[in-house]
């Protein structure tokens, strides 16, 4: 690895560090994705390691859509895993959707045994996509439970939580079409 | 406004973009030089016009001349014998 190693002093641009994410989440179906940004391939810093390149760009008539969460109840967690030189990350997106309208019933129904792609923004404006063109973004559980909750003072709705396996953790800086893409949009 | 010099690669709606935030392709105002600054990094979902190319670059519009614009010679197709 010829990585320049550098000095990684505190850096809080306008001494900002928000914790939590934005109260959207974008996401789709993996499938749906045409091309997918590029990874580093020989970095020489640090900073290029954890860079994506380029835009997710969705095929013909496909986009992206929004998910509404409750604010302070979403979380993108950065998991450390494996053995002894076997390391790599599990990245967890968690959020809670308030409501049992059918739109969130139906889409949990649709997507809980499918591939997904999705974008988190936290609140540093940095944004993680989860999904690469061999491993998608999978729900896995509602950790904070989903339902009408016992109290009337209750909070009635569905948590989530989706995974993504990664080799390395990276920064996406492209764009997020919320509209469909058109035909030559490559 | 826009559309003179920029053909879009999508259905008219909404992109976020990092550097420009929410844009909305619907809109007729949306700034040209914004935009040239997205087509210079790169977003994948606009192109040049040829105004488009003749304003930012100054490259010319050039129409490709047609084969059958062009006169054919003629040859003797005399027989003899």
């Amino acid at each position: 690895m010829a990585i320049e190693f550098t000095d990684i002093n505190k850096n809080l641009t306008n001494g900002q560090n928000m914790g939590g994410i934005a109260q959207k989440v974008y996401y789709g179906w993996w499938d749906d994705v045409q091309t997918w940004p590029t990874k580093p391939a020989a970095p020489t810093t640090v900073e290029e390691n954890a860079t994506l390149t380029g835009d997710l760009v969705m095929k013909t008539g496909k986009r992206l859509f929004e998910l509404y969460l409750t604010d302070d109840t979403g979380e993108f967690e950065i998991e450390t895993v494996g053995e002894l030189d076997g390391k790599s990350f599990v990245t967890h997106l968690r959020l809670f959707h308030p409501g049992l309208k059918k739109k969130i019933l139906g889409f949990m129904s649709a997507i809980k045994n499918e591939n997904l792609v999705i974008i988190v923004q936290d609140n540093d404006d940095q944004y993680y996509l989860m999904g690469d063109a061999v491993r998608p973004a999978i729900f896995t559980s509602a950790p904070d439970s989903a339902g009408t909750s016992r109290e009337t003072a209750g909070r009635r709705g569905m948590s989530m939580e989706f995974v993504y396996k990664t080799a390395n953790i990276h920064v996406y800086s492209g764009s997020i079409p919320l509209t469909e893409a058109g035909s030559g949009s490559v | 406004m826009w559309r003179k010099y920029f053909k879009l690669k999508l259905v008219p709606g909404v992109v976020i973009t990092q550097k420009f935030g929410k844009i909305d392709f619907r809109n007729d105002n949306i700034s040209v030089d914004m935009l040239k600054e997205l087509y210079e990094s790169d977003f994948p979902y606009l192109d040049l016009t040829d105004q488009g190319r003749a304003l930012f670059y100054g490259l010319g519009i050039v129409t490709p001349i047609q084969e059958e614009m062009i006169a054919p010679e003629k040859r003797s197709r005399t027989r003899r014998g």
